[in-house]
């Protein structure tokens, strides 16, 4: 365990990310819709001329800098859709083109979530299944800035590039833990109409037959010379997980026992200060992060285990359900029963 | 915005040009007053007004085409700049009562200026009106450029929505029946995706204009998002919406685009789905609308 936890870790303010790969993505969008340049670049600590020599890194909080001045710019409700559209199997190396050799949609998802440094940098994807549905949900590696528009550009990334290679339109149902917005839209056009808001997370079910199904362009054996190669690019990468991705898995895999701050850091191997500071960068604090891993095991525990609430209240080490349904209560603004009735 | 080919600085130069010949003939002229006999309020009013006459200068050359009613416009607001911005330097330079002709570079230009600006708003007027009749079918009762689409000159889903509550409203007095129809190109995902979006941005232009030309002048088409398309017809039955929207189809399908690249022909077809006004509100009938058109894309699928 600590063995894993010493290797590095990308943080809001670690260049990380290939100028040239998801960045030069929105760069191209934008200024083939006519946005001034400058303007665009102006705070991100970018220049055009950057991109040339293909080796410049940026930091997530550049890349959301450069979020924020494109949807600025280009004032339009679709930025965020037109974008994901371009992003998945994207131009990123051997990752890409191993997504574009996959046997299935299970295939795509497993490569998504192992590679999601190189692939999907903001937001980290996990998936697990029930004996119905394949689920993918999206927990933000650095930061939740900007999180709506990346949702909205990583779900249609996924939706379009598994579509596009499997050449059908499968049923996916989307989660959202915000409200409706104006420009509902967009969604039906580009996610379709099965559509849910202020839920818990944001999530996306796929029914299972369709997750196994071979699609047309299966290479399920060159694959695995692209699959090596993403595996090399990404020790280069030197940082294939974010700290608040670490300090996510960590928690969830010690969430039966009892957590507290100090025993964290030191797994971590920092001081309960320097944990707290970190966390204060990435504009979170440790009872948010340790709220936010039992808030999605219950449910986890609940739709797949068919735990019920006694059950989850042990596993997650409440001794008392009084407690229980007082902290449940605060991590989604529902007591357990009226959550799992629904 | 990269596109500033509009912006035509021979009319800042000019005024330059005639406002530091202004200042000149004030300096040989005239003395230049004590800071304690200048009436600051005036330099604030007159200075103001200065500002004001360049902005509309600056706004007016900034989006309007080049054009004789651009010209004309411009010519006038130069002259105004130039009498009000020589009216402010009244303030800080003294002309001696004996010499007549300084009022003349206050009052002369204005007259002249107002003409050129009433004949170009005259032909600005006609402009509006030709203009207004390619709009038909894309806008109705009122113009709000703040809801049009930004790339395709079509309204967007909010103003559908607005426009679709007023004709709901208007068919219901009147007890007529309204029906929407939505286009949706099949698969454009993969277009874009084999073409470029440069490319999916000109043919979703292309077959915009080409279904502008199969509707008639009282129809109204919005884009709703991406490849979708939206059409209003007040005063339509069923029968007649779906006519309609075989012939938007039809047109569709037999439209040859060809690829700018390589002059290939882009296969094209498209969705239809069409629903008629029931009790519903503008909301759930869009809805009811789009649900539709998954049905009937699903129904392609299973078919083929």
């Amino acid at each position: 365990m600590s063995l894993m936890l010493k290797t590095s870790r990308y943080e809001i303010d670690t260049a990380c990310i290939a100028a040239h790969y998801q960045p030069a993505i929105l760069i191209e969008l934008a200024l083939s819709r006519d946005v001034d340049s400058r303007q665009l670049l102006r705070g991100t600590r970018m220049r055009l001329e950057d991109f040339e020599s293909a080796e410049k890194l940026i930091s997530p909080e550049q890349y959301l800098t450069l979020i924020s001045n494109s949807k600025k710019l280009l004032s339009a409700e679709d930025t965020s859709f037109l974008y994901g559209q371009r992003l998945l199997p994207g131009f990123f190396g051997a990752a890409s083109q191993a997504l574009q050799q996959v046997t299935n949609c299970r295939q795509a998802i497993e490569i998504l979530c192992e590679f999601h440094a190189i692939l999907s940098p903001l937001q980290t994807p996990r998936s697990y299944e029930d004996e119905e549905y394949f689920f993918i949900y999206w927990e933000d590696s650095c930061a939740s800035r900007e999180q709506q528009f990346v949702i909205e550009a990583s779900m249609t990334a996924v939706i379009s590039m598994v579509s596009w290679l499997s050449k059908e339109k499968m049923p996916w149902q989307c989660e959202f833990n915000y409200p409706e917005p104006d420009y509902i839209e967009q969604y039906w056009v580009n996610m379709g109409q099965d559509l849910a808001f202020n839920q818990q997370m944001n999530r996306m079910l796929l029914p299972k037959t369709w997750v196994n199904k071979t699609w047309p362009n299966a290479a399920p054996l060159s694959i695995h010379g692209s699959l090596k190669d993403s595996r090399h690019q990404l020790k280069q990468l030197a940082s294939h997980e974010s700290f608040l991705d670490q300090l996510y898995n960590y928690l969830q895999e010690n969430i039966n026992q009892p957590l507290n701050l100090d025993k964290v850091s030191m797994a971590f191997g920092l001081s309960p200060a320097s944990m707290k500071r970190k966390l204060k960068k990435h504009n979170t604090n440790f009872q948010q992060q340790i709220d936010l891993v039992r808030k999605n095991t219950a449910i986890y525990l609940y739709q797949v285990k068919h735990f019920n609430s006694q059950q989850i209240a042990e596993y997650l080490c409440f001794n008392d359900m009084n407690n229980f349904r007082r902290a449940f209560k605060r991590w989604t603004g529902m007591s357990p029963y009226n959550l799992f009735a629904q | 915005m990269k596109k500033r080919a509009f912006l035509n600085t021979s009319y800042f130069y000019g005024l330059v040009v005639s406002l530091i010949l202004g200042i000149s003939i004030y300096r040989r002229w005239g003395d230049v007053k004590a800071v304690s006999e200048i009436n600051w309020l005036d330099v604030m009013s007159e200075g103001g007004m200065v500002v004001l006459a360049f902005f509309w200068l600056v706004l007016l050359l900034r989006s309007r085409p080049a054009g004789r009613v651009t010209q004309l416009l411009a010519l006038g607001l130069c002259g105004i700049a130039f009498s009000w911005s020589m009216d402010l330097l009244d303030e800080f330079i003294r002309i001696p009562s004996t010499i007549v002709w300084h009022s003349w570079l206050e009052s002369l230009p204005i007259p002249a200026s107002l003409v050129f600006l009433s004949i170009g708003i005259y032909h600005w007027h006609q402009e509006e009106i030709a203009i207004s009749a390619q709009m038909v079918k894309r806008e109705r009762y009122f113009r709000e450029h703040r809801l049009f689409d930004k790339l395709i000159p079509v309204g967007g889903a909010a103003y559908l929505r607005k426009q679709l509550k007023i004709s709901l409203n208007d068919c219901r007095k009147q007890q007529q029946p309204l029906a929407l129809i939505a286009v949706d190109l099949d698969d454009f995902n993969y277009i874009n995706r084999q073409y470029g979006t440069e490319e999916g941005d000109h043919i979703l232009q292309s077959v915009c204009q080409l279904l502008l030309l199969n509707l008639r002048d009282d129809d109204l088409i919005c884009r709703l998002a991406g490849d979708r398309f939206v059409v209003l017809l007040s005063n339509t039955t069923e029968y007649e919406a779906i006519e309609i929207g075989d012939d938007l189809r039809r047109a569709v399908a037999s439209f040859s685009y060809r690829a700018k690249q390589t002059q290939k022909r882009v296969n094209l077809t498209a969705s239809v789905a069409i629903t008629m006004a029931k009790t519903d509100d503008s909301d759930s009938l869009i809805k009811r609308l789009n649900l539709d058109l998954t049905k009937v894309k699903q129904q392609a699928r299973n078919i083929a």
